[in-house]
């Protein structure tokens, strides 16, 4: 038995470990700021806020996923088929706005001139189904304007994120599938899923509205560039995808830490078969977790699509699970569950960030800069592990 | 020359935490020529603890020296430790279950030949090595997780004799052995001894102590109350001990039977309970009135626990009814029984009981987070009111609710559990083995909250491996044999004869007693 008064509740290494992700950033900020000046230029900082949003809001979601004791390999593949169906979906309102204002004359043709840009010119799949889309979207009067075609494409995508994420969560939970199993089958499916969609080619956005989101922001009061006669003044805008991330992880953040289903993630993350024992239904709590994963994935997706106009269907969104595990594993967060904190996550997002800036902004060759990045992370974590105990 | 000096030997040994004192100026002598069985006793949080690890070199010293067969010694290493001929035999069996015996032996120290393990080597030696330990019917090709908890306990000691340990330290060996188990491992404990084998014994049950133990030595506080010599020890009786740990004469252990006040309506209706799984627990039956201490006794295997967590929810039946209040439950998961109103303490306190990665105040909310959701969100300031209660009622040593609850001694940890599972409010309690890896004091608090709250009207279901536990606290006594319930004794009149006879059988009569 653990009968000894030998351990005690004031630990320095504790401390550090806590607080080592952020002395790790500002040691990171100070050294980078050091060497190149426009690092610190304050359209630099917010531009690297922008670049991590995407990944940050699945880094997020990683965190309840991992301190649940599990994991989920999924996002990145999910996050570039969701995107590719946020286009898909807005395109085909698209041509039910065009199918409204037009006659049906036109229809095909319309049909024909928005669906060139996703398959690259070559033969259509699913254009039978696009077209029945776009008439249930006419005949529920939906398409009247660009705004609400957009606003269906998001609301169907997230919806759809989040049902593959609670598959995933039923595959672990009622299927008793290892989450490292269930969620890679998921990745090979879901990226298959976008190739099939895009005919391996691109999603290619129509019209102009969708790209707001992405690319649009809040204005700052902060002038970077003053008005002159020809140009108007260029103000520092905060971004929505980081107003976006900002959201997530104040919500997620209070989940955690403030609701019964926060509670229960970190109990069973800490001793699944307590869980049970303690009558919290482990089931029920981890297709939660699962089908909030998708849904943050479906929101990171959208936003990615809207930021870059386009998808590619082979690529987007490769690897980003890998990012988003080392942002949250950097953040401090223990990888066989059980503990962890959404604030570490961030922190762990905007290190990554700073890394690939600093790495561009003193011109390391872009081979390299893999081997750069793992030597940090692996640092990082080196830093903060538990004091081996005596 | 060597032979005069004691195998062990603390001189003036300290060992702090910062902030905390765990060892202080401990000297200490244990063995010398020839084997002995030296005890050491305490409270949790006494240093018993701190003591073992100091000798099989899992921490090392803040002040003094340990000097072994007269040498000086730092240990830096289990594996230094087990040079100098010092091995430990944990209470958590440290075997590999996939892994059969003779590779479990050897592991780590593999009998090679050009690299290749020899198997045929450590197949001989470990037949040699069980067989000098009289366990000739353990094969070495069996794989470890399909033995019995005493003989793995057997494949560990064998492990140790392996390594040549010339002082083998056993923390609590028989916590999960049966009677006949324990028997057989005070005979082969007598045997290492005969041999010169120094065994420093630590353990909570002083009844044990005192049957094996040629010595024993009293901690309290981190520092030696006494050492009882071989004349002492054989006189001593386990109320003087146990005076001796706590520091203050032993009142009786169990509170003063009282008169039962509930009534005669049965809360508790079990009708023809039969598992799916183990196939042999079947058709039990018993009812337990309002305000009543019911015990269920048994050998270990006999089907108690796997009673309980079906009548909790965590096992499933495949026939058999489950009435609480007269109404009929149809209980599928844990939770279907808490909100009916049963509460299951389980018996294995750390891997189903606490979590350990939480805090106090996390786990004793765990199981009844609703009463302190408003809105949907946590209110922590009631969280924090009702653990501080309950810290403060049952006098749960800890710095503060914050406290990681896996810094506890086991005794507050046990509290915790149990206060747990009070604040769901429970009609009827569950109990399995209350009291294991528990100290004397915490205990006696223990019981007497037991009684408290039946005489409050709560419903108690005691599950215990130590008969005196259940014989002092039960109003009536189930013994289970073999997966049924095969009589319900009365708990005033029953006696630990009386029980093993039921519990063992009949063809194992002669050996219960």
């Amino acid at each position: 038995m653990a009968d000894d008064l030998t351990k005690n509740s004031f630990n320095l290494s504790h401390v550090l470990s806590r607080s080592g992700p952020l002395l790790a950033l500002l040691v990171l900020v100070i050294i980078t700021g050091s060497l190149e000046h426009s690092f610190l230029r304050p359209e630099n900082l917010m531009n690297i806020l922008r670049q991590q949003s995407f990944v940050g809001i699945l880094a997020v979601g990683l965190t309840v996923v991992i301190i649940s004791g599990g994991i989920d390999l999924s996002v990145g593949a999910l996050m570039g088929f969701c995107g590719g169906l946020g286009i898909w979906l807005m395109n085909t309102a698209v041509i039910a706005a065009k199918i409204v204002a037009d006659n049906s004359a036109a229809r095909a043709r319309h049909i024909e001139d928005v669906s060139m840009g996703i398959g690259g010119g070559l033969e259509l799949p699913y254009s039978s189904v696009r077209e029945w889309l776009a008439s249930l979207f006419q005949y529920a009067g939906l398409s009247a304007s660009p705004a609400v075609g957009v606003a269906i494409a998001l609301i169907f995508t997230v919806a759809v994120a989040t049902f593959a994420g609670l598959c995933n969560g039923l595959l672990i939970a009622k299927g008793r599938l290892a989450p490292f199993i269930a969620t890679l089958s998921g990745l090979v499916a879901y990226r298959s899923l976008a190739l099939a969609l895009a005919d391996g080619g691109e999603f290619r956005a129509q019209g102009g509205l969708f790209a707001k989101l992405g690319t649009g922001g809040i204005d700052l009061p902060y002038t970077l560039r003053v008005a002159t006669e020809t140009t108007p003044a260029i103000r520092l805008q905060l971004p929505y995808p980081v107003i976006a991330l900002a959201v997530v992880a104040g919500v997620v953040a209070i989940l955690l830490g403030r609701t019964a289903f926060g509670r229960y993630v970190y109990a069973i993350g800490n001793n699944e078969r307590a869980a049970v024992y303690s009558a919290i239904s482990v089931d029920r709590v981890k297709i939660k977790v699962y089908a909030l994963m998708g849904m943050l994935v479906g929101v990171a997706g959208c936003f990615l699509a809207s930021r870059m106009n386009s998808v590619a269907s082979s690529t987007t969104g490769n690897l980003a699970e890998l990012d988003a595990i080392a942002a949250v594993v950097i953040g401090g967060t223990r990888m066989q569950g059980g503990s962890g904190r959404v604030g570490g996550t961030l922190i762990g997002v905007l290190i990554l960030g700073v890394i690939s800036n600093m790495l561009n902004l003193l011109n390391v060759s872009p081979y390299l800069q893999g081997l750069v990045k793992g030597l940090i992370i692996v640092g990082a974590v080196l830093l903060q592990r538990p004091a081996r105990r005596t | 020359m060597a032979e005069s000096h004691p195998a062990i030997e603390f001189r003036s040994v300290g060992k702090t935490f910062p902030g905390v004192t765990a060892l202080g100026n401990v000297s200490l002598a244990i063995g010398g020529t020839g084997g002995v069985v030296h005890a050491v006793i305490g409270e949790n949080g006494a240093g018993k603890s701190t003591l073992m690890k100091l000798l099989s070199g899992l921490c090392q010293p803040t002040a003094g020296e340990i000097l072994l067969f007269g040498k000086p010694v730092l240990l830096r290493s289990p594996q230094e430790a087990q040079a100098a001929g010092v091995v430990m035999v944990h209470q958590e069996l440290n075997l590999i279950d996939e892994l059969p015996v003779a590779d479990n032996i050897f592991l780590g120290r593999e009998r090679t030949r050009v690299g290749f393990i020899n198997r045929g080597e450590q197949a001989a030696e470990s037949r040699r090595l069980l067989a000098s330990l009289r366990c000739d019917r353990i094969s070495p090709e069996a794989r470890c997780g399909d033995l019995s908890i005493a003989e793995r306990q057997m494949v560990e000691i064998a492990k140790a004799l392996s390594c040549g340990a010339r002082i083998l330290i056993m923390d609590e060996p028989t916590a999960v052995l049966t009677r006949r188990e324990t028997e057989a491992l005070f005979d082969v404990i007598n045997g290492l001894k005969s041999e010169g084998v120094t065994i420093l014994y630590v353990s909570h049950l002083l009844e044990e102590v005192v049957q094996i133990a040629d010595r024993v030595t009293v901690l309290r506080d981190g520092r030696v109350v006494t050492t009882l010599n071989e004349a002492e020890t054989k006189s001593a009786t386990p109320r003087q001990l146990a005076s001796l740990m706590v520091g203050r004469p032993m009142e009786q252990q169990f509170p003063v039977r009282r008169a039962r006040t509930g009534g005669d309506d049965v809360v508790l209706d079990v009708r023809n309970l039969t598992l799916a799984a183990p196939e042999r627990v079947k058709d039990v039956s018993f009812q337990i009135r309002r305000g009543e201490i019911f015990g269920l006794a048994g050998l270990i295997g006999a089907g108690r626990t796997e009673v309980a967590e079906a009548i909790a929810g965590l096992r499933k039946r495949s026939a058999g009814r489950i009435f609480l209040d007269g109404r009929e439950l149809d209980i599928r998961a844990p939770r279907d029984a808490v909100r009916a109103g049963i509460a299951y303490l389980s018996e294995d306190r750390k891997a189903t009981g606490l979590t350990l990665g939480l805090s106090v105040l996390e786990n004793m909310t765990l199981a009844s987070l609703g009463q302190h959701t408003r809105f949907g969100f946590l209110d922590s300031a009631s969280e924090r009111r009702t653990t501080q209660k309950h810290v403060d009622a049952m006098r749960i040593k800890t710095p503060g609710v914050d406290q990681p609850i896996e810094m506890l001694s086991g005794g507050n940890q046990q509290k915790v559990a149990l206060a747990k599972w009070l604040e769901t409010q429970p009609k009827l309690l569950i109990v399995d083995e209350p009291t294991r890896g528990v100290d004397i004091g915490a205990k006696e608090q223990i019981y007497h909250l037991i009684h408290s709250l039946t005489a409050s009207g709560m419903t108690c279901l005691v599950i215990s491996s130590e008969l005196n536990e259940v014989l002092g606290l039960c109003d009536r006594v189930g013994v289970m044999r073999n997966g049924r319930l095969e009589a319900i004794l009365d708990g005033s009149t029953a006696t630990e004869q009386s029980v093993m006879q039921v519990a063992a059988g009949n063809t194992a009569t002669d050996n219960a007693a």
